[in-house]
């Protein structure tokens, strides 16, 4: 690709794709693997950073009253807490603390690559499928220590005629093996084509000169629409999270 | 595309994990206490406060109805006083009646006893001095002492006429 090859730092120009490329800050190696700390990993810091300090400097002294960061606090908390009481009920409260930190990573991530030239580590899709899969594969496990191998009966629904088994049975196996697909992809997707837009429109402003003033409202209210995405998807990552671990509790 | 690099995959895995991890574990140490901590305080105090007022609301409820009760009894008693004063009175007054007529009674009947010894004792006088006038009239008649015996019994003869007739 032309524009890596320019270099990282303001180059690229108007390269659309740009904005992804990953750079290493500090280079590491660990046992031959390049464990580098990139653009990337530095983002992922400062959203865990932002999101940990939203919580607990919000929270503060926990005053009676709330604070103004406070209430942004509290209803982050609750907001995640009915969600995964909703979908999971009451078995799902041990599982409160992963989703919460999952649900302020992907959000923060999210919000933090909004910023200009900030780099959103959402929008690659080995960290959403390296979640998705974690997700997958710790809620299988749940679910088989929960009913053992009566953790299949998932693939096979009570009360469905047994002739249609054989259709049914794989159907059902390859909608739940898809399951880390499609949360991933849908995450990364929503993430990748949104910024692109957004730098394609922008190289539109400034390419039209006098004219671009059309492509820039459209970017303002592109802009806004994104903030919704941005918030959007981390809420729907983290509730296709709680009806997986539904699904694993509570078999249907 | 640079999302389909394989270059960095090892490492965003790995501050992944890293970075999620560390996050995942302040929160459960720090943050969540906190947040929840403040949370309970919160539905605590109004749950708290919500059961005092019920109590307190019992409390005046039940209050009231001991006044309730309290005026009721009192209004009772009250009235079970005046009927038992009004009875008393009665009874008193027809006591006193009785005493004060059998007194009067008593009176009546020493004063009947009284004129009666007292026509009795005129009685006896009159005849003592018809007797005496008798036997003096009659000796100025014959000119002559009339034995008295005899001069009481004509006398008796003629009050005995007179307390027939």
């Amino acid at each position: 690709m032309a524009a890596a090859a320019d270099g990282h730092g303001g180059g690229g120009g108007l390269d659309p794709l740009h904005q992804f490329e990953i750079y290493p800050i500090l280079s590491i190696n660990i046992g031959g693997y390049d464990v580098s700390f990139t653009n990337s990993s530095l983002w992922m810091v400062i959203a865990a950073v932002v999101a940990y300090l939203i919580i607990s400097r919000g929270v503060g002294a926990g005053s009676l009253v709330p604070t103004r960061m406070q209430v942004v606090a509290e209803t982050l908390y609750s907001t995640v807490a009915n969600m995964v009481r909703d979908n999971v009920g009451d078995a799902g409260k041990k599982y409160f603390p992963f989703v919460f930190t999952l649900f302020m990573f992907v959000l923060f991530g999210n919000l933090l690559g909004m910023i200009p030239y900030s780099f959103t580590f959402t929008s690659h899709l080995a960290v959403t499928f390296a979640m998705a899969a974690t997700i997958f594969v710790t809620i299988t496990i749940i679910g088989i220590m929960r009913h053992g191998l009566h953790f299949f009966s998932l693939f096979f629904p009570a009360g469905a005629p047994l002739a249609t088994a054989p259709i049914l049975i794989p159907i059902e196996i390859i909608s739940y093996l898809s399951r880390p697909v499609s949360l991933s992809v849908r995450l990364f997707a929503n993430m990748m084509v949104g910024h692109t837009l957004l730098k394609v429109l922008g190289s539109f402003a400034l390419m039209m000169g006098a004219a671009g003033i059309l492509p820039l409202g459209l970017l303002v209210g592109i802009t806004a629409l994104e903030f919704l995405v941005a918030a959007l998807q981390a809420y729907v990552f983290t509730i296709l999270t709680c009806i997986y671990l539904h699904d694993a509790i509570h078999l249907h | 595309m640079p999302q389909f690099d394989p270059t960095w995959f090892v490492s965003q895995i790995f501050w992944l994990v890293l970075v999620f991890g560390a996050l995942y574990w302040l929160m459960v140490k720090r943050a969540l206490p906190k947040v929840s901590k403040a949370l309970d305080a919160r539905a605590e105090r109004i749950q708290g406060d919500l059961d005092r007022a019920a109590k307190l609301q019992r409390d005046a409820e039940i209050t009231a109805e001991t006044y309730e009760a309290a005026i009721a009894k009192a209004r009772d008693e009250a009235r079970e006083a005046i009927r038992a004063a009004q009875v008393a009175t009665v009874a008193d007054l027809d006591a006193r009646q009785d005493v004060l007529s059998k007194e009067l009674a008593a009176q009546a009947s020493a004063a009947e006893a009284r004129i009666a010894e007292a026509s009795k004792d005129a009685m006896a006088s009159v005849r003592e001095i018809a007797v005496g006038t008798a036997q003096a009239a009659a000796g100025h008649l014959i000119g002559g002492n009339v034995d008295e015996a005899k001069a009481a019994s004509a006398v008796d003869g003629i009050l005995n006429r007179q307390t027939t007739h």
